[in-house]
């Protein structure tokens, strides 16, 4: 047996939750130095905003665990809202538009399992998910625009679609969501199945794992909360646009990496997630309100996930020298 | 036991088929098309592609090192920017310089994570992905910056003999990249790096630095391709390049360069974006409706991209 | 032609848990032809790796041309003037011929480009030299298995080589392709190069070779001018000792055929085997490297894809897809690559065990996985297996590689199976460990499980197995009973 040394516990905690650790601090130096950060009605405003993407990244969180990536995510939000929002405003039919926009979330999200599936290198990834879902995202806005003909629905009277987005509704939508998944990834054999694949898909597959059936199911998911986000997110803004996801999928991304789940696959996990949403709803509202806007959280988000990445390969080197096990 | 080794990705398909489909494609246009076949509209195909093709020229060498970027189009973006503010104020030169040397350093930082940490290259570029386009949306606050200099102008909508500027300058960038992939040690170690990267390294390659290097040079021509750009519209915005890096990897494709790494040469890569680009052009000549072009586009990336997939996934077997 | 071109001394490699070398000296004169040969395992490979500065011997002197080198890496042995040709063609498929002799040092014009035309010019040369046509422009992956050998060949002797080293250089040659690899070689050796030449079969051996040297568990046996020799007394130094008692004995009950395989093909890896394993049975596969033993395990497991024959499990004909209908079959699979397809390495030690059949941790239709039962299970196998682990949260990264290989077998005893595949169970492995796993073999099979048991070591194949099949290159060559167990007998098919 190799010796192993007692685990540094410290070094650990902060490669398990540098980054959170890190952003709370920033929080905590913004809470105290503005004023209207720690009100309840503030929290919950940040928790509403957060909802959205929220659940995009609780939706991803499979698909990265798996060791996949879902780049394609920002445009079935759009797409799923437009669908949405077109029969609610043009036929009051709420409740098919709601079913369409599910069904086709989650459509998009299997045709991407579908491919990426059997175009996957059984002698280990080369990338297959990032290019396919990045090329999925460009036709599939392309299909938004085409379908909305680039017009801005808005909607005015109140309907069965317009209750998704108010008052508390998005954050017990997100909590429902949050705690579904949980379920799955930590008390069912797929979830267990899924974090085996993200280990080592090899060897998933000769422990009789169905690893093309399982990358199938795991971006079906993907694809449908990225559609609940999309009816939650046209909703509380009252309208859609060909547009009204650009971006977001980073936005989920940066928000399942701050939680821990490495983009190598195989660690992490939905509750992480829900903080790393959490983190990352707060810091996004404490630069809004040091007035820091949008552009630099941009730069925010892509420094955190590579910051993330950077994290996960000092702890893998850090392991092979004999440091910890996971 | 040893079986033959078979060529890799849709190279084996489209060894003759690409001239072939070009071929049928120029007929059936030609026929179909009235205004198809004249020489102001071939040259109108060249030039809807040589800013693109910069890029993508690039991106060959990093495909054929085994890599690619994503975030080529933010870097377009961002140094069209810096170029299209200096230029107002300072020299060409200088706002060329300046431009290409902020595309040098996001190249540079791309490939120093790549090289050194050996973290796989679409999660570095996905990140700097989004980063660049902050800083090029903070730097002007996502506005377009006009510019008002009459050499650019010319610079982007200029011809000699009849030939637009850019054109000139993508094939010199094409020349270029040909002689440096077939003359140089450089160029011919690519081969060997994307090739068997634990080869290369035993015969004694710095294989991480050819690596470093590939991002370095995408950098610079991406920048090259912002400036391009910025004279061609007269203004430097953030929104250029949004679908620079799978127009770049999609015509390499196209012409038979696998995304397996270790092959692929400049001609092909040429004739990938001439397919591509007629097609595009027989789109709009048609009239079809600009959202259809556009998921067209998106539908004939993913169609090539999953042909190469599944055809390697198939020479595995 | 007497001097000594080089020696090794001393030599000395340890592994983790084995000693692949063990002093071995070795003396190769100038321009001769000497052949090594020795069963899988008995250390050759390693030798000839130390030698060409692929490992780092931990005790011992080479000398070459009598004087000490240090041969740190690949490059060092190249410029010493040794050169290694693998088994797997060491060509970057993607580059012509000629950039593969100058890879990492292209010569250049004036001008500082790439001399194509020198390059060309000097393999072309070369090539005639050989009489051997190719064309130095061809790119590698168009080539054959022959041409690439040639190639191979052409690089070490365009790179000044004194010694070149052969591993099994005919194992993709067709006859004829051989003859000229060895008329070659002879000329090779009129111009005062040495070659040392490894090989499994005997009549290229007395063909080409000058001296054999025979090596056995990392020592080196014999040496000896071949013209004394006899096929048969070269197989008795390889084999050497007698099948000892160090292989635990069981009682098992051999029973009814619990697996069948009628004609079963794989293409161009599998033609054609037929095999029955009984109820308690051990059934060994005997074979060199790539005699087609894994592919054949694969196949059976749903892996491998069956391309002609069929199956039958206890009488009944199935068909199997996929590893998932293998596992629901009652069928296992212990992986040669234990840590690339074996086990996840990141992953916790209890859910390595439990993963192969999830559902049976299940509470209600695979809905929810009882955390309870799971530990259960996994600290139950990490008791009767002995895995040595400080807790069943452990990753299995730290683990030595004999605990890993429990926790392996661990994961096919909780999914249930009762045929079960051993690859190469003991590879990497240390001699404690290696004796539980036969224990555990054992205890298997009188519990009334099958065991299908691939390894390349012939004592523990036929210390551990009833019956033993031998094959090469994909064809079944003889089955053997115990009474007709000897080594001599297995690698006699076995080289065939």
């Amino acid at each position: 047996m190799v010796k192993r040394k007692k685990m540094p516990d410290i070094v650990q905690v902060l490669l398990n939750y540098g980054l959170i650790i890190a952003l709370c601090i920033i929080i905590v130096i913004v809470s105290v130095s503005t004023e209207n950060f720690l009100t309840f009605r503030n929290i919950i405003n940040i928790l509403r905003q957060a909802a959205p993407t929220g659940i995009m990244a609780l939706g991803v969180v499979a698909v990265i665990v798996a060791g996949h990536m879902d780049l394609s995510i920002s445009s079935t939000v759009t797409m799923s809202g437009v669908v949405c929002v077109s029969y609610v405003k043009y036929m009051q039919a709420d409740v098919t538009g709601i079913c369409l926009a599910l069904l086709t979330g989650a459509g998009i999200g299997l045709l991407n399992g579908i491919i990426i599936a059997n175009i996957t290198s059984r002698k280990g990834r080369k990338g297959e998910s990032f290019i396919i879902t990045y090329g999925m995202q460009a036709a599939i806005a392309a299909a938004a625009l085409l379908y909305t003909n680039g017009i801005y629905m808005n909607l005015q009277e109140k309907s069965l679609h317009s209750f998704f987005g108010r008052g508390y509704v998005p954050i017990v939508i997100f909590v429902l969501t949050a705690l579904l998944l949980e379920y799955v990834m930590k008390c069912t054999p797929f979830g267990q199945s899924v974090y085996f694949m993200g280990s080592n898909e090899a060897a998933a597959r000769m422990s009789g794992i169905p690893v093309k059936r399982i990358t199938m199911i795991i971006f079906a998911i993907s694809g449908f909360f990225a559609a609940v986000a999309g009816v939650v997110l046209t909703s509380r803004i009252g309208a859609a646009s060909s547009t009204s996801g650009n971006g977001l999928e980073l936005d989920a991304i940066a928000a399942v990496v701050v939680g821990g789940t490495a983009l190598s696959g195989g660690k992490g996990g939905v509750m992480r997630t829900v903080l790393g949403v959490l983190v990352m709803g707060v810091l996004s509202n404490a630069l809004r309100l040091l007035n820091i806007d949008t552009y630099p959280q941009m730069m925010i988000r892509g420094i955190i996930i590579i910051l993330a990445v950077l994290l996960d390969v000092f702890a893998t080197q850090f392991r092979a020298k004999g440091g910890i096990g996971a | 036991m040893t079986r033959k080794e078979r060529m890799v990705g849709i190279g084996m398909l489209t060894k003759h088929m690409v001239p072939m489909v070009l071929a049928v494609m120029l007929v059936l246009f030609s026929v179909l098309i009235p205004n198809f076949c004249t020489v102001g509209n071939i040259i109108n195909i060249f030039s809807s592609f040589a800013v693109y093709g910069v890029v993508t020229i690039a991106m060959a060498l990093a495909l054929i090192c085994g890599e690619f970027d994503l975030s080529v189009g933010s870097i377009m973006a961002f140094s069209s920017l810096i170029f299209a503010t200096l230029v107002n104020e300072k020299t060409f030169a200088a706002a060329a310089a300046a431009a290409l040397l902020s595309g040098a350093v996001v190249g540079a930082a791309n490939g120093f994570l790549v090289a050194k940490f050996n973290i796989p290259s679409f999660v570095v570029t996905m990140g700097m992905q989004i980063t660049v386009k902050g800083a090029a949306c903070l730097y002007t606050d996502a506005k377009p910056v006009a510019i008002y200099s009459d050499f650019c102008y010319t610079v982007g909508n200029g011809a000699l003999f009849g030939i637009p500027y850019l054109v000139w300058a993508f094939f010199v960038i094409w020349l270029l990249a040909g002689v440096l992939l077939k003359y140089t040690a450089f160029g011919r170690g690519l081969y060997a790096v994307g090739g068997n990267y634990l080869m290369a390294k035993n015969a004694g390659i710095n294989a991480p630095i050819y690596k470093f290097m590939v991002f370095f040079i995408l950098g610079i021509a991406s920048a090259l391709g912002g400036i391009m750009m910025a004279c061609r519209i007269s203004a430097g915005n953030a929104l250029y390049g949004m679908d620079l890096t799978m127009a770049a990897i999609s015509a390499n494709v196209v012409g038979g360069t696998s995304t397996v790494g270790g092959t692929g040469n400049i001609r092909k890569t040429l004739l990938g974006l001439i397919v591509l680009y007629v097609l595009y052009n027989a789109l709009m000549l048609l009239g079809i409706q600009a959202y259809v072009q556009q998921l067209i586009k998106g539908l004939i990336v993913i169609i090539v991209i999953v042909i190469d997939g599944l055809s390697r996934v198939a020479n595995e077997n | 032609m007497s001097e000594i071109a080089l020696e090794m001394r001393n030599i000395t490699k340890t592994f983790p848990g084995v000693k692949a070398l063990n002093r071995v000296c070795f003396q190769v004169k100038k321009g001769e032809v000497h052949a090594i040969v020795g069963e899988n395992g008995a250390g050759k490979s390693t030798l000839m790796k130390v030698l060409n500065g692929v490992y780092q011997a931990d005790e011992g002197q080479i000398f070459l041309e009598g004087k000490e080198v240090k041969i740190e890496n690949i490059n060092k042995a190249q410029e010493l003037g040794i050169s290694l040709i693998f088994q797997e063609t060491n060509l970057i498929p993607q580059l012509s011929v000629a950039e593969n002799f100058f890879l990492g040092k292209l010569p250049k014009t004036k001008a500082g480009f790439v001399d194509w035309k020198f390059m060309e010019g000097q393999v072309a040369s070369i090539f005639s030299q050989l009489h051997y046509e190719i064309m130095p422009k061809e790119i590698v992956v168009n080539l054959s298995a022959a041409d690439k050998q040639m190639v191979e060949i052409a690089r070490a002797i365009s790179r000044k080589a004194k010694v070149i080293i052969m591993d099994e250089p005919t194992s993709s040659l067709t006859d004829v392709e051989i003859e000229n690899l060895f008329s070659i070689m002879n000329d090779l050796k009129k111009n005062g190069t040495t070659i040392i030449f490894i090989s499994h079969k005997m009549e290229e051996i007395f063909a080409i070779a000058d001296t054999v040297s025979i090596q056995r568990d990392g020592e080196m046996i014999h040496t000896a001018p071949i013209a004394g020799l006899t096929s048969d007394n070269i197989v008795e130094w390889m084999v050497g000792r007698s099948v000892d008692t160090e292989f635990p004995k069981r009682q098992s009950k051999i029973g009814e055929v619990v697996l069948e395989a009628k004609n079963v093909c794989r293409k161009n890896l599998i033609h054609n085997v037929d095999f029955a394993l009984h109820k308690g049975e051990i059934l060994g596969f005997a074979g060199l490297v790539g005699a087609g033993r894994t592919e054949l395990a694969e196949t059976i497991f749903g892996e491998g894809k069956l391309s002609g024959g069929e199956i039958y499990l206890k009488g009944k004909k199935v068909m199997i897809r996929n590893t998932t209908q293998a596992i629901g079959h009652s069928i296992g699979m212990v992986t040669e690559e234990r840590k690339e397809t074996g086990l996840a390495l990141d992953a916790s030690v209890k859910s390595n065990i439990v993963i192969a059949k999830l559902s049976k941790l299940c509470v209600g239709r695979n809905l929810w996985i009882s955390r309870r039962a799971e530990k259960e299970a996994a600290k139950r196998y990490v008791e009767e297996l002995k895995i040595k682990t400080p807790s069943i949260n452990q990753s299995a990264y730290h683990l030595s590689g004999g605990n890993q290989q429990k926790i392996v077998i661990a994961k096919w005893l909780f999914s249930d199976a009762d045929i079960l595949i051993f690859d190469e169970p003991t590879r990497g492995i240390d001699v404690g460990a290696k004796h539980e796993i036969y224990n555990i073999m054992n205890e298997l099979v009188s519990k009334g499980k099958s065991i299908l048991f691939i390894s390349s070591e012939l004592p523990e194949l036929m210390g551990m197995s009833d019956r033993i099949i031998v094959m090469h290159e994909g064809h079944k060559k003889g089955e053997l009973s115990r009474e007709e167990f000897s080594s001599e007998h297995i690698m006699k098919l076995a080289v065939s």
